[in-house]
């Protein structure tokens, strides 16, 4: 069974993204079972609501808009 | 000033952090060895912390690697602390020191590989907060 981590990456980017990036670029999403619960302005804050109204396990949170990071040179020699 | 020195061995800036699950959900602290990597936007974690932490993914997030390559791969929550060393004048008026733990909750992405020497890489999310001073084969990181 996928995890909510994997089965929201998933819904934020087939059914979510494109109005989330254009109504809340840059804020946090919190996400359970496919579905937006929430927006809120910090990961933080959203975190703490969803481990409290879900469960940690049960919910992933997503900062809307996010680039791909960048490794060091450190990571080169090992990916 | 609180600092934290250490000597850069093999021109690698090792250092002995502790990883936890931050509140509400804390548990257990982990003690394991940092490397340091300037270069690196976002902290990393290895498989093995996360196992040893009990720790669950709260997200998926792309990266690219040094090589350019782009992937996806796990975000965790956690608590990353190191330990600081605060000179204080002691109640005989003498000069001592004290240590305690400073860092930060942090999105921590998992690294896709297991380096042979260290658990976390400390990128520049966590390290932004501090003041880093190198010289003479020292790392001395203050806030």
């Amino acid at each position: 069974m996928a995890s909510q981590a994997h089965l929201n990456h998933i819904a934020y980017h087939e059914q979510y993204r494109e109005d989330l990036e254009r109504d809340h670029l840059g804020r946090v999403v919190l996400m359970h079972d496919g579905e937006v619960i929430a927006i809120y302005n910090d990961s933080g804050d959203a975190y703490a609501i969803g481990v409290d109204k879900f469960g940690l396990g049960n919910f992933s949170i997503k900062k809307i808009g996010q680039k791909p990071v960048h490794l060091g040179i450190f990571t080169a020699a090992l990916t | 000033m609180a600092t934290l020195a250490t000597s850069v061995e093999s021109n690698q800036i090792v250092l002995i952090t502790t990883v936890s699950l931050p509140r509400p959900q804390q548990g257990e602290a982990l003690s394991v060895q940092a490397l340091v990597d300037t270069g690196a936007q976002c902290t990393m974690v290895t498989a093995r912390a996360v196992e040893s932490l009990r720790a669950v993914s709260i997200d998926v997030r792309p990266f690219v690697a040094a090589n350019g390559e782009r992937q996806e791969t796990e975000v965790f929550r956690l608590r990353v602390d190191i330990p600081i060393v605060q000179q204080a004048l002691l109640e005989d008026g003498s000069q001592g020191e004290t240590v305690h733990s400073v860092g930060a909750d942090l999105e921590v992405m998992l690294l896709p590989f297991q380096p042979p020497n260290y658990d976390i890489l400390l990128g520049m999310d966590f390290l932004a907060g501090f003041h880093i001073t190198m010289w003479n084969g020292l790392f001395v990181l203050s806030n």
